[in-house]
């Protein structure tokens, strides 16, 4: 049956039929990280009856998997309102959350309500004072590990989520391990965004070159990456680079419907309009984000050899660049490290990753 | 397998139906399956009210297929679904 669902799933793709979109509860939030990528503008946040529309709406267009997130999505009041309204609307739900409110009781009702898929839990550090840098609030690591330690308890499925940083490259492996004593997953990014609002500031925190070179060579790091050696991309011909408005699409606390929760080119407001029908195949923004991104693909990763590597976001790019096209540099010394491990790895054993059937896969939301 | 029963989806289970076939995913067991479009033509029907009966009666006429055939394939449809606790 998986290959049945990936047949599905590909050709949903092809035919730009997206399967799942991320929601955005609030901006509001009970930590105060000093890279968070959201920008508040200050307008009213959606009151529950409209996130209920909004909810209907999408099952109306047949959204199977929907990411709650923030903000915070649980310092909402109406949280467990809105999930169960998306349960009874068939979707499944994943949650992204920064773990703080999760004590036993509100875990039981995140399994008993929401029953979702996975609850996704930021993480900074392995150390409290790592990870309370970050978020400036004291006793959240230990939040974080009593939420993922109550969920997965109850037999949700727990992602520990951790974008590297100078402050906790250094704990990689610790907080590798500590996922594994908790019996979750744990996913590392060593890419750093701008905010929304094109604030380049956080990208000061990007992990250190010595780093990132022993992360994508040391064997001690292969577990905590994921990939034994680097993966390519293997993109098809006339494939996107991601599913960017073609198999996902985000909408933020004010109802404004994005391609992608990086991409942030207003489509419309979910609010004022009948159906996502109406735009989806019609909008120039979501015409144009899908070109865009086959452009990326096919044209320009194949402007260098690094690029084969490489985890490009569109959105990063528009944001950062000012061109959705544009090669930034972050993504691009990455893209190079990985690329030298592979090439490393190839030299000494003869082999070649994607003979394994082993590629890299494609960011969709 | 007893035609007057009565049977319903797991209401842990979420599902859509793309290009006429289901997609069916049950967060307990981290499990997805797609179903071919005459067992979706039977997911779709199983509502907690329907015999399997009339759950047959429907997909013989909208498939246009000999009764017997669609017998057997629904019997195997609703072992399956069964066996992953996607009905109750």
């Amino acid at each position: 049956m998986a290959n049945a669902y990936q047949e599905m799933v590909q050709s949903n793709w092809n035919r730009a039929v997206p399967m799942s979109a991320l929601l955005e509860l609030t901006f509001v939030c009970n930590h105060a990280c000093s890279f968070c990528y959201n920008c508040p503008t200050g307008q009213r946040e959606m009151s529950t009856a409209e996130v209920v529309d909004a909810l209907r709406k999408m099952a109306e267009f047949n959204i199977l998997y929907l990411t709650l997130t923030g903000g915070e999505p649980l310092v909402r009041k109406d949280f467990f309102e809105i999930a169960r309204a998306a349960r009874e609307l068939g979707f499944a739900l994943r949650i992204y959350t920064n773990g703080f409110l999760v004590d036993e009781a509100m875990a039981e009702r995140i399994k008993q309500v929401a029953n979702p898929l996975e609850v996704e839990i930021s993480i900074h550090g392995a150390r409290p004072d790592t990870h309370e840098k970050l978020t400036c609030v004291p006793g959240s690591l230990q939040r974080v590990l009593d939420a993922a330690r109550h969920l997965h308890a109850r037999g949700v499925k727990v992602t520990l989520k951790c974008p590297i940083t100078r402050d906790n490259q250094e704990e990689v492996l610790d907080m590798y391990r500590l996922a594994e004593d908790l019996g979750v997953i744990i996913i590392f990014d060593p890419v750093i965004t701008p905010r929304d609002d094109g604030d380049k500031d956080p990208l000061g925190l990007m992990a250190s070159d010595a780093f990132l070179a022993r992360y994508w060579t040391d064997e001690a790091y292969a577990a905590a990456r994921r990939e034994k050696v680097p993966l390519k991309r293997c993109d098809g011909e006339g494939e996107a680079v991601c599913g960017t408005g073609r198999s996902s699409f985000a909408i933020d606390p004010y109802g404004n419907i994005y391609p992608c929760v990086q991409w942030r080119r207003k489509v419309a407001n979910i609010k004022e309009i009948k159906s996502l029908r109406e735009i989806w195949h019609t909008s120039p923004v979501l015409i144009e984000v899908r070109r865009t991104a086959v452009e990326i693909a096919q044209q320009v990763l194949k402007t260098t050899e690094a690029g084969a590597f490489c985890n490009f976001c569109a959105g990063v790019a528009d944001l950062q660049m000012g061109d959705a096209k544009a090669l930034y540099p972050q993504v691009m010394k990455n893209a190079a490290f990985r690329m030298q491990a592979y090439e490393a790895w190839k030299a000494k054993t003869g082999e070649s990753a994607e003979d394994d059937g082993g590629v890299l896969s494609k960011c969709s939301m | 397998m007893d035609l007057q029963a009565v049977l319903a989806k797991n209401p842990n289970a979420a599902y859509r139906i793309y290009d006429g076939k289901a997609t069916v995913v049950l967060p307990d067991q981290a499990e997805v399956d797609v179903l071919n479009e005459v067992g979706s033509a039977v997911w779709d029907r199983i509502d907690g009210a329907r015999t399997l009966a009339q759950i047959l009666d429907s997909v013989v006429e909208e498939f246009e297929v000999d009764r017997d055939h669609a017998l057997s394939d629904m019997l195997e449809f609703v072992a399956v679904l069964r066996e992953h606790r996607m009905v109750r």
